[in-house]
């Protein structure tokens, strides 16, 4: 059996590790490109408005393609709502695709709007079969209008559904075979929902086709408290927190080597300490797989 | 229907897209039925389907917690979106009625837009008709002004004009020669000098400047250089010229139409070279560089 990556041409050098890149270090990472990097984009940052796809930000984004590659990370593409895929959406994906040549092109196994809005949040599915042969049913064809296979990432999850029949990593797993996609897995939004749904993340890492996992993403988490209890919330603000790095742990272990990104999105620090997360992982990676 | 069944995808995102962006809040949303007087009725009515009893039982943390997670979360991404996007009329209505106008504005214009940045588009509309506009004549201005920014920093991006190009267009094609301004140039028009308010250094600057706003006939250029907005005041005919450049006559006709409408004319010369050094006017069409 295929390994972790091995199913995605041209993965990265085992030695690179991935970073977030985000505005407030742009010129940080333009005045002295750190080495062994590549970076995710947020694809919606770059697409510009209806009547406009320039400025700084895609600008930007070409000098750092120089020295960097990049993957690019959706937001938007709303694969688990049953509205049709926004044709509208998927140009200015398709034409920031083409010119800045990513390595691949990820979302999130969610939905994030129906009847034409958008909420712009990533909401949880109920996993049925029915949901299951719908959201194949769009990846496949967005798959088939991009031209390329694409990754799909787990999300946070702060509440279930009833009348799923399925756990989520069946779900994640059966969506991958059958649409032929990959799985972006964020180890910190397994923590996050096996904390709020109550669920073992090693039974989740345990059922991930091991071949299909194509990225990992890593992120920090914070506590909020309810009347009734605590949540975790995937705010992405702070350090990796260990009982996430120790999951990573445990998913190298399964997967062997997968390209890692570090991800950072609110109360954004300097872009060294951004760095020093991503070579933790880079060590965590070459003592574990 | 038999209400036992499962919900279908459509009736269960339908449900969960009211609940969470009720602007009373889940509670509310679940336990009180709207005022039927209430403007955008259509944000607070649930769908026919209550999808509630679908959602897990997961103790100690209710439902409603579970579901307020996700409310937070979207109006606070909308919230700090606008926040950043509509810099000046967050500084002069204050944060609390800002929060306000924007929970108003998503009951008028949700968004439908992948980019979150987009989403503010309808702004100049949605003030038009808004309370705050009776005190704050302005308003609605700045927020076209504030969009108008937006649109400027995402356009388009062109080469330069070439300067040797220029000097080789023969004399006698210059009478029909069409100039191209550069999409990020937007040409603002209105009654009251936002430019003023937009420019405003600080906040101290920027309560001097609502303080002598008065209304009078502001014509401004809102450009990009070296990937940063600037907004300038021009005067009208500066203002008229660059529109009759963007609707695409040539220069012939320009000078017809600016014929007589000032005493003294205007520095054509020197306004063109300004534009063209600034990145303004970023080609010139003659028939030689057509063919």
């Amino acid at each position: 059996m295929m390994k972790g990556s091995q199913m995605f041409l041209e993965p990265f050098s085992k030695s690179e590790i991935g970073l977030g890149l985000r505005a407030p270090h742009y010129s940080a990472i333009l005045e002295s490109p750190p080495k062994q990097t590549w970076f995710e984009a947020i694809a919606e940052n770059y697409m510009g408005v209806e009547k406009g796809t320039g400025g700084r930000a895609i600008r930007v984004l070409e000098k750092i393609r120089c020295n960097h590659d990049i993957v690019l990370h959706g937001v938007s593409l709303n694969i688990g709502s049953v509205d049709e895929p926004s044709e509208n959406y998927l140009k200015r994906l398709k034409s920031l695709i083409a010119r800045i040549e990513p390595k691949w092109t990820s979302d999130h196994l969610c939905w994030t709007g129906v009847n034409g809005e958008n909420l712009h949040d990533l909401l949880p599915l109920p996993y049925t079969e029915e949901v299951l042969d719908h959201v194949v049913e769009k990846i496949l064809w967005v798959q088939d209008f991009l031209g390329r296979r694409m990754l799909f990432e787990n999300v946070s999850a702060y509440l279930t559904f009833k009348h799923s029949q399925m756990e989520e990593w069946e779900f994640l797993s059966e969506i991958s075979r059958r649409a032929d996609c990959g799985i972006l897995l964020d180890i910190n939004n397994i923590y996050v929902s096996s904390k709020n749904l109550g669920f073992n993340p090693l039974t989740y890492l345990d059922h991930i086709p091991p071949a299909r996992v194509g990225q990992i993403h890593l992120a920090g988490h914070s506590i909020q408290k309810t009347n009734h209890g605590i949540c975790l919330i995937d705010t992405h603000d702070r350090p990796v927190p260990e009982p996430v790095w120790a999951l990573y742990v445990e998913a190298v272990k399964r997967f062997g080597w997968i390209p890692t990104l570090i991800e950072w999105d609110a109360s954004i620090p300097e872009f060294s300490i951004l760095a020093a997360e991503g070579e933790k992982a880079r060590n965590l990676m070459e003592v574990t797989s | 229907m038999m209400q036992h069944e499962n919900p279908t995808l459509l009736e269960l995102q339908q449900w969960m897209k009211w609940v969470i962006t009720d602007p009373r809040g889940v509670t509310t949303a679940l336990t009180e039925v709207p005022n039927l007087n209430l403007p955008f009725l259509i944000r607070y009515l649930a769908p026919e389907r209550n999808c509630l009893g679908f959602i897990m039982d997961t103790p100690p943390i209710l439902k409603c917690e579970r579901l307020d997670i996700y409310a937070e979360a979207y109006f606070t991404r909308l919230l700090e979106s606008f926040t950043a996007d509509f810099e000046i009329i967050f500084k002069v209505v204050g944060e609390d009625v800002f929060s306000k106008l924007t929970a108003d504005y998503l009951k008028a214009f949700p968004s439908t837009v992948p980019n979150i940045s987009e989403v503010g588009s309808h702004m100049e509309v949605f003030l038009l008709g808004h309370e705050y506009s009776e005190d704050l004549p302005f308003l609605p201005e700045l927020g076209r002004l504030e969009w108008a920014v937006i649109q400027t920093f995402y356009a388009d991006e062109v080469p330069n004009l070439d300067g040797d190009s220029i000097k080789n267009i023969p004399e006698s094609s210059w009478q029909n020669a069409e100039f191209v301004i550069d999409p990020a140039v937007q040409l603002f028009e209105g009654k009251w000098p936002v430019d003023q308010l937009w420019n405003a250094i600080d906040d101290t600057e920027l309560l001097k400047r609502i303080a002598a706003i008065a209304s009078r006939p502001t014509y401004s250029l809102v450009s990009r250089r070296f990937g940063v907005v600037h907004v300038e005041e021009v005067n009208g005919v500066k203002f008229y010229l660059l529109s009759l450049m963007k609707q695409g006559f040539c220069l012939g006709d320009i000078c017809e139409k600016l014929a007589g409408l000032t005493l003294d004319p205007p520095p054509l010369l020197e306004w063109f070279r300004e534009w063209i050094e600034c990145g303004i006017i970023r080609k010139i069409h003659t028939k030689e560089n057509e063919s």
